[in-house]
This record gives C-alpha cells, sequence and structure tokens, in this order.
C-alpha cells in the first residue's frame, strides 16, 4: 500500500504477520515458507551540475518456498492479496509436485538450525532515513554542486535512501521481522584536468556528512591533473578503503560462502585450517557488527551472527545457509542469500570486517620510497575464482609517491594479480570505513565492508590507461 | 484496477495536478526458470512482477513514481510523489526539455508467432533439463558440479502519456544456460554455454542441448588440465560468441550518448567517443560496419517502440571503419540536435527510460572460421569469454577466455587454459583483418546488461562472426 509519503508505506510488523499467516493457513505443503522485502527508495541523480533523474519506486515482493516430500519449488510474487498469496502457495506445491524425489532435498530451515538470536542488536532502522524527502535529496546534492562550481568544477553522482523490511514466516515456527534503512551519496568532481570522488554510507541518513564528502572529492580532483604515465610492473601502493573493499570482493563473493567451498571452487576448499594468506590477514564476516550494515536475521529468518573466514591468514571456514549447514550439519550461521535475485550461489557473506589500524595517510605516504596512492576501481573482474584473480583500472585519482611525498598524478593503472597475494604484503593499515565494492555501490550486489586504507608492499600493474 | 485503468488515472491525476507532460508505463512480466544441478532440480521458480510508474515534467524538473500496487486509491499519492520529484529536480536543473518531441504513436507490437513456450508443459521442460544436467556430469570424470538452467518469459507492457501515444507491447523470451565445473589437484574450471532469443520453444529445441552438454563437460574436464595459455603478442581468431562480447564492452557501451554526456559518470562512466569524432574517427578496420537494429528477427532488443514511444529503427554506429552514430534516447538526443533513434529503454515497471543498447551487431565479411584459422601460421583460437574489465571510458580492456586453442600451420590444435587478453578498443578494432560470413553469423542474447540508477539489467543482443586479429597482448596465469 502506498501512502502519501514514502516513510509510511511499510507495513511494519503486525501487519505483515497477519497477512503472511492468513496466507500460511491452510497451506497443502508439508513445508512452507513465506519471505516478504517491503521496498520504498528515492535516488536522486545528478550530473553536469544539475539533477537530471529523480526516481521513487515502492516494491512489496514476496518469495514462496514449499516442500512436497523430497521435493521443493517457489513462486514470486508482489501481490499482497491473501487469496493471490494462497493461490502462489498452490502453484509452488503443483511445481513441486512435478518433479522425482530430489537425492540432494533438505527440510526448509527451522529454528533450531540457527543459532539464538543475541540479546542485543544494533539498531538497523532509521526513521530520518525513512523519510528523507526528494527536496532534502535535492539539498545534499545542491550543497556538492555548490563546492564544485565554487573551484570551476562540475559535479556528478548519486543520493539515494530507502527503508526496506524482511519478514520471514514459516511452517516450522520461523517468524522474523527486521526493517532497515540504507542512505548512500556519492560525489565525482570533474575539472578540467580530472576528477576526484569521495562517498558516504549508512543505515543512518543523519550521519552522512554531506559537506566532508564534497570537500574531500573537489579536493582529490584539484590533485589529479597533469597526470603522466607509469610503467607496468610491481610496486608498493596505498588503497584507499573503497580500493580494498573491490579487491576483498573476489575472495567474499567466490570463495566464503559454503556452496563454493563444498563443491571445490573457494580457494578454501580442502584448505580448511590450512594457511591461505599471510600472518598480517584476517577476515571476518558480522551482520551484527554497527560498522557495517547490522541486519538481524537472513532470508531465511535465522539470526545472522559473526563468522571468522580467515584468521592471522589461516582458512577459518566459510558462512552456511540451512541448506549447506544440512549438508555438512551444523548450524546455520544466518548468511542466506536473497531468494530474488537472479543470480544465486547459495550462502554469501555480506558484511565483511577486516582488522583497522593506527596508521594516517600521511604516515602510509611517509613510509613509501616509491609507490602508488589508488582511490578506487572501476569494473573489476576475476579471471581465475579459484586462485582469485582480480583485474580493474584505478579512476578518480591515482597519484605517484616517492621519497615518502606524492609527487604527481598518474594515468589510470590496470592491476591484475591474486587478491590474496596483495593482501598478505599488508604493511600497515589506517581508519576503517563503511564502503561498497564498484559492483555493490552500484546496485549490482549488497555485500558491504568495514575495512581501512591498507598499504601494501606488492601489487601488480600490467597496463595504463590512455587518461 | 486494471493495469489500462491506474495508466489512465496516473494520467489524468497528472493533469489535473498541473504537470507539463506525463507518460505513464505499466508491466506485467511472468517467468518460469528451471534451474538444475548434478541432475536434480536446484530450483523450480514461477515469478510474476507487476506495477505501473508515472513520469512527469514539472518545474523544469523531471521526476518518477512507481508501485507494484493495484489500489485505485494509491493513484493520487505516486503521482504526488513523482510531481514532489520533478519539483525538487527543476531546482537544480537548468537545462530545458522540448515537450514538442514527445511521442503520439499507437499501436501494438507482439513476438511473431512461435511455439509458445509456456504451452510445453513444464514436467517435459524439467525432464529436459535434468537429462542436460546428467549429460554434462557424465561426459567427464572431472565434472564436479553440472548446471542446466531455462528461462521463459513473457512481458504484457503498456504505455500511454499526456500527447496522445498509446502503445501496447507482448514479448516473449526464453534462454538456456549450460555450466560445468571441472576439478583436478586442487584447481576448478568452468566452462559454459547459454544463448537467449525473443522466440518461442523452437529456440530451445534447435539449441540441441543434449548435445552441448556433453560438449560443455567434455571441454571442462579437458581444461582443468590443459597447459596455461601463452603470453606476448600472438594472432588470434575469435568465436562469435566472444566477439559478440567485445562489441557490447567495446563499441556498444561508449557508443551510449548519456555516458557521452557524462549522465552516467558517477556509475557506468563516460566515453572515449566524444560527440566531435562523430564522422571522422577511425574506430576500426575498414572490415568493421556495426548496426543497431531494433527490428532484427529474435532479438532481446527488438521492439515495436522503445519506453519513450519511439519506434524500432537501424542505425548505423560504425560504418567502414569510421564512427557514424550514437545510440541515443529522447533528452540525450536533443543534445546533439537529433531525434532519438529508440534506445530508450526500462527493464522494469519501476525504473525510467535510459540509452540502451538495443540489438548491435557486427556485419557479416566472407568466409568461414576455418578460412580465418587458416590463414594463421602460429596463434590460438579462443571462445567464449570468463572475465571482462574495462576502464571508465571504454578504452583499456581486459577479457579471459573459457576456452584457448592453439593454431599450427592453419589447423586447430591442442587446448590451452587461462588465456588472458588486455588491449586498447580502437587498436584492437584496427587491428581486424578478417570477418566470417554470413553462414557463421549468429545473434547471440545476453540477459543482463547493467546500468542505471536504481539498477537496470537490460536483455541485449549481438549479432557476430568470427574475426582474425593480429598483434593481441596476452597474459599468463603459469
Amino acid at each position: 500500500m502506498v501512502n502519501s509519503t514514502p516513510a509510511e508505506g511499510l507495513l511494519g510488523e503486525e501487519r505483515a504477520f497477519s497477512i503472511l499467516e492468513d496466507a500460511l493457513r491452510g497451506s497443502p505443503a508439508d513445508e512452507t515458507e513465506l519471505v516478504l522485502v517491503s521496498d520504498r527508495t528515492g535516488v536522486t541523480r545528478y550530473a553536469n551540475s544539475e539533477i537530471h533523474q529523480n526516481v521513487w519506486q515502492a516494491n512489496t515482493r514476496v518469495a514462496v518456498r514449499v516442500a512436497v516430500g523430497r521435493s521443493a519449488a517457489r513462486v514470486f510474487t508482489n501481490s499482497l492479496v491473501v487469496d493471490e498469496l494462497r493461490r502462489a502457495i498452490e502453484d509452488a506445491v503443483r511445481l513441486a509436485r512435478l518433479q522425482s524425489p530430489n537425492p540432494h532435498f533438505q527440510p526448509l530451515p527451522s529454528p533450531d538450525l540457527g543459532y539464538p538470536m543475541p540479546d542485543k542488536v544494533p539498531p538497523s532502522f532509521f526513521k530520518n532515513t525513512a523519510e528523507l524527502s526528494p527536496q532534502a535529496r535535492a539539498e545534499a546534492v545542491g550543497r556538492i554542486i555548490d563546492a564544485a562550481q565554487a573551484q570551476g568544477y562540475r559535479a556528478f553522482g548519486t543520493y539515494r535512501a530507502s527503508a526496506s523490511e524482511l519478514v520471514v514466516a514459516a511452517g516450522t515456527g520461523i517468524r522474523s521481522y527486521a526493517p532497515y534503512t540504507t542512505a548512500y551519496l556519492k560525489a565525482l568532481i570533474e575539472g578540467p584536468e580530472g576528477t576526484g570522488f569521495s562517498d558516504a554510507y549508512s543505515r543512518d541518513a543523519g550521519a552522512l556528512d554531506v559537506d566532508k564528502t564534497a570537500a574531500q572529492a573537489v579536493a582529490k580532483c584539484r590533485a589529479n591533473h597533469s597526470r603522466t604515465a607509469l610503467a607496468s610492473g610491481s610496486y608498493e601502493a596505498i588503497f584507499e578503503p573503497n580500493a580494498v573493499a573491490d579487491m576483498v570482493r573476489f575472495p567474499t563473493i567466490w570463495g566464503m560462502g559454503a556452496r563454493y567451498v563444498l563443491d571445490g571452487q573457494s580457494f578454501m576448499s580442502g584448505k580448511l585450517g590450512e594457511r591461505v594468506a599471510g600472518e598480517a590477514v584476517s577476515i571476518w564476516d558480522d551482520p551484527t557488527d554497527p560498522r557495517c550494515l547490522p541486519l538481524s536475521i537472513d532470508y531465511e529468518g535465522l539470526p545472522a551472527r559473526r563468522v571468522d573466514i580467515i584468521r592471522d591468514g589461516i582458512a577459518q571456514g566459510p558462512v552456511y545457509d540451512s541448506q549447506t549447514a544440512r549438508e555438512v550439519g551444523v548450524k546455520s550461521t544466518g548468511h542466506a542469500s536473497d531468494p530474488f535475485t537472479d543470480f544465486p550461489g547459495g550462502p554469501s557473506a555480506d558484511h565483511i570486517v577486516m582488522p583497522v589500524g593506527t596508521a594516517t595517510l600521511e604516515d602510509m605516504i611517509a613510509n613509501i620510497e616509491r609507490g602508488v596512492w589508488v582511490t578506487r576501481f572501476h569494473y573489476t573482474h576475476c579471471p581465475d575464482r579459484k586462485h582469485v584473480i582480480a583485474t580493474g583500472t584505478t579512476r578518480d585519482g591515482t597519484f605517484l609517491i616517492e621519497g615518502g611525498w606524492i609527487v604527481g598524478a598518474l594515468k589510470n593503472l590496470r592491476l591484475e594479480m591474486g587478491v590474496l597475494d596483495l593482501l598478505s604484503s599488508l604493511q600497515e593499515a589506517g581508519e576503517g570505513k563503511l564502503c561498497q565494492d564498484w559492483w555493490a555501490a552500484n546496485g549490482m550486489d549488497t555485500t558491504n565492508y568495514f575495512v581501512p586504507a591498507m598499504r601494501f608492499g606488492e601489487c601488480r600493474f600490467t597496463g595504463v590507461t590512455t587518461f | 484496477m486494471t493495469p489500462e485503468q491506474a495508466v489512465q488515472s496516473a494520467l489524468d491525476e497528472a493533469k489535473r495536478a498541473g504537470a507539463d507532460y506525463a507518460e505513464a508505463r505499466s508491466e506485467s512480466v511472468f517467468t518460469e526458470r528451471v534451474e538444475t544441478r548434478n541432475g536434480s532440480v536446484e530450483r523450480l521458480t514461477s515469478d510474476l512482477d507487476s506495477g505501473w510508474g508515472i513520469h512527469v515534467m514539472s518545474h523544469n524538473g523531471w521526476g518518477f513514481a512507481s508501485t507494484s500496487s493495484s489500489q485505485p486509491r494509491d493513484v493520487r499519492a505516486v503521482v504526488e510523489t513523482a510531481l514532489a520529484a520533478a519539483h525538487a529536480a527543476g531546482s537544480l536543473r537548468t537545462s530545458r526539455s522540448d515537450l514538442s518531441l514527445m511521442s503520439s504513436e499507437r499501436g501494438e507490437y507482439s513476438t511473431p508467432p512461435c511455439k509458445d513456450p509456456f504451452s510445453v508443459p513444464q514436467a517435459e521442460r524439467v525432464g529436459l533439463f535434468q537429462e542436460v544436467s546428467h549429460r554434462i556430469l557424465s561426459a567427464g570424470e572431472r565434472v564436479q558440479v553440472a548446471t542446466a538452467s531455462l528461462l521463459c518469459r513473457r512481458a504484457e507492457k503498456r504505455y500511454a502519456n499526456t500527447t496522445g501515444a498509446h502503445l501496447l507491447q507482448n514479448i516473449t523470451y526464453v534462454g538456456a544456460w549450460l555450466g560445468a565445473v571441472a576439478t583436478h589437484e586442487g584447481y576448478s574450471y568452468q566452462r559454459s554455454f547459454g544463448d537467449m532469443s525473443q522466440a518461442g520453444w523452437e529456440f530451445i529445441a534447435e539449441m540441441d542441448l543434449p548435445e552441448q552438454g556433453e560438449r560443455v563437460g567434455r571441454e571442462a574436464g579437458e581444461l582443468v588440465v590443459a597447459p596455461w595459455a601463452p603470453s606476448g603478442s600472438q594472432t588470434v581468431v575469435l568465436s562469435s560468441d566472444f566477439v559478440a562480447l567485445l562489441i557490447h564492452e567495446s563499441c556498444g557501451h561508449p557508443t551510449e550518448l548519456d555516458r557521452a554526456l557524462g549522465w552516467e559518470a558517477a556509475f557506468a562512466g563516460t566515453s572515449f567517443l566524444m560527440p566531435d569524432m562523430l564522422g571522422t574517427f577511425q574506430y576500426g578496420s575498414p572490415l568493421v560496419n556495426m548496426t543497431a537494429d531494433s527490428l532484427l528477427p529474435g532479438g532481446l532488443g527488438t521492439f515495436g517502440w522503445d519506453e519513450e514511444g519511439t519506434p524500432a529503427q537501424r542505425t548505423p554506429i560504425v560504418r567502414d571503419g569510421i564512427f557514424a552514430g550514437y545510440l541515443t534516447s529522447r533528452e540525450s538526443a536533443q543534445a546533439l540536435g537529433q531525434r532519438s533513434n529508440g534506445c530508450g529503454r526500462a527493464t522494469s515497471w519501476g525504473r525510467i527510460p535510459i540509452v540502451r543498447m538495443v540489438n548491435l551487431s557486427l556485419e557479416p565479411g566472407v568466409g568461414s572460421l576455418d578460412d580465418l584459422v587458416g590463414q594463421v601460421d602460429n596463434g590460438l583460437y579462443l571462445e567464449t569469454p570468463s572475465s571482462w574489465s574495462l576502464d571508465d571510458k571504454r578504452m583499456n580492456f581486459h577479457f579471459s577466455a573459457e576456452l584457448c586453442r592453439e593454431i599450427k600451420g592453419g589447423k586447430l590444435g591442442e587446448l590451452r587454459k587461462g588465456a588472458s587478453f588486455q588491449g586498447c578498443t580502437p587498436p584492437f578494432w584496427n587491428s581486424v583483418r578478417g570477418i566470417a560470413g554470413p553462414k557463421e553469423w549468429h545473434l547471440w542474447g545476453l540477459p543482463h546488461c547493467a546500468k542505471g540508477e536504481p539498477l537496470q539489467l537490460c536483455p541485449v543482443s549481438h549479432g557476430a562472426s568470427p574475426i582474425l586479429v593480429d598483434g593481441l597482448q596476452m597474459s599468463s596465469r603459469e
């Protein structure tokens, strides 16, 4: 239902459960699970210092999953009419009955398959974010444009704010409700010779520092001129947190979920308890860490908990959903992925954390004899998932460091190397930042990261762009 | 409330509220999927996604709002939300839109008659894809994971605006994808095959999936133990499916006019192809001709009208190697003093049209794949992209191939794995010295071109024949 403002459009816990329980009643399936995701999202995009796209969407989707005997099926709908939900359940039952018994079938999750919900979970819903109006987004964008125009530059970017609720009700007894909000602001500033970038991300729109974001992007743009080409080769490098996230993305999506580990495709397959990276490397997933985008449950309604993936370079284990947990005989860690995605890949680690350090960017620069400072990457990819090879080009500020000083801007470089090798060369880390990799920042993924800026001893660049 | 009622009520409400212009769209998309893994059903799904949205111009700003609700009482609230967005946008917009360019088209379009994929019993579809994944799995002892999936989709679209346009479109898609993961001594390697078309079940039948499955499984098992591909400068023959993605990434995206205008700078990026290069820039060798064609039968970018009401059409993009045209939408074309060439596409009821590829194809040359291979004394043959990465102007690129074969003395030879190459777009297309003929040309359907915020995953197609390229810089993972 749409009301006069986006904030009023959410269902709320009581009404959501009322609808789902009505639909569940009398289900002909052996087991029935309903997952409801309701979103209200406003997006303001600006380019060439004016708003060119300003959109809002209200959508409520329901994923019906049923089990009949040893077969399962799903039906999706975005109708909340109870009779239509019941029809969706019946359709799912019909689909399940089409199949022969599945030898790999696992029952739908029940509450005892998950760990207990922690006594205290960090807030994931902020009313001011849910109620952020188009005018408020435009006002913030106007301040960024003003900051750019004061320098004779142009501003480009996005301000997105959404309010959502995840509701799970199942015949196995699961009843879970989690409302959450997300606010994301990015600023790309273009000057006569180059660009600069900064962004901010939070559950709480009030925590986004618009003026700081603008100032950082303007400063980076100001420094990004007279770029020279750097020869391909291995260099010391400083990666800002966004660039770190761009690299950590690949071991995360192709290696940290139990499905890839069980199938032999992960860098951890067959190596649990063994060294997979240098001692300096620790990575964990923690949906309850307030420094990430916390969310207390997963898409099966089970409590989400911290999972150590790599500790001091040693592989600890993947994250699990109910299916993979039952296959292995462990509890689900609460990492079932979005059932609505076109790209199901089993459980996913969406809240990546790495240890922060005490080094400032100035410290890191001073400690480099000859190296490269990377702001972020564009359109990264993974040519070899097993070896976790990453490639991508830098953008919006790449700088040469010599003798402990930044001596100039560089044309964008192409990185191509093993991510675990890169991370293993970690020399020091700075303060952390909540950020997304390039794919997630552009809506193609949901992973968020709390990672620091890092200084690496060896980073392999294999090419250079023309700008 | 029916979709027709929602669209008309929203337009009436927008006019009553004083909008200078409004266009409304409704869509109802029904999708059925079969996904099998190692012979068992992994996911069997049915999805009905319906909703409507309204795009308004008011106070010199554009605003859009959309909802999945079909309740009449929500129409006013959604229109008010769109107007509030337009007013906010107008407060920070100096550009002007020419409202005289709005569509007044009326008509209907449907996918040409075909065997309705939804008429094929679901049990038959499930059985076929279980068999295919069995075939993949049994094709080699090293294959650990075998997947086969089917998508059948029907989209019913309705468009109307305040200048009299009224359009109905009914489009049917089918697609199938196969995958194999083989493992050996702790390493794993993927091989895949897939295609999608605006067509009926006959397209799936013609794919000969059981045989393709055996090939995919066999090649995965052979590739995982094959030697690594070599590095250095090589003469290379690229398969039709590989060329399709090269067209997409290195011609399709840089010729999207919104990128050249900076509208996608903060996400997808911009372009090295600027308007002052039109008609003069040597994009490729004289053999290279590329055409955007939304009239092409079977294309995922084929329709009657785009989501701005502009009719489907053909546009030369590269002619005899010269950069000849952009892909444009209504607003972007105005910036060049042109009319839209019908590339304003939206991927759902909840998204606005932005510049998208339609069916962008490399026109065929002469001869066969064997003829191209026969011209190479010492080189490589690459098939099926496995990774792709380009800079934010679409100049520097890096691609990897699932399959690589040596070419020795004009003949295909041993398999190699992990082939990757890096280059820059204009030098690459200028190094094309052979394009195979019409018999080798195939229209490949790519279901997930990502662009826009909120994200829009748009289905597009690319026709291509194999090509012969000199001096490709390969990198080795050995």
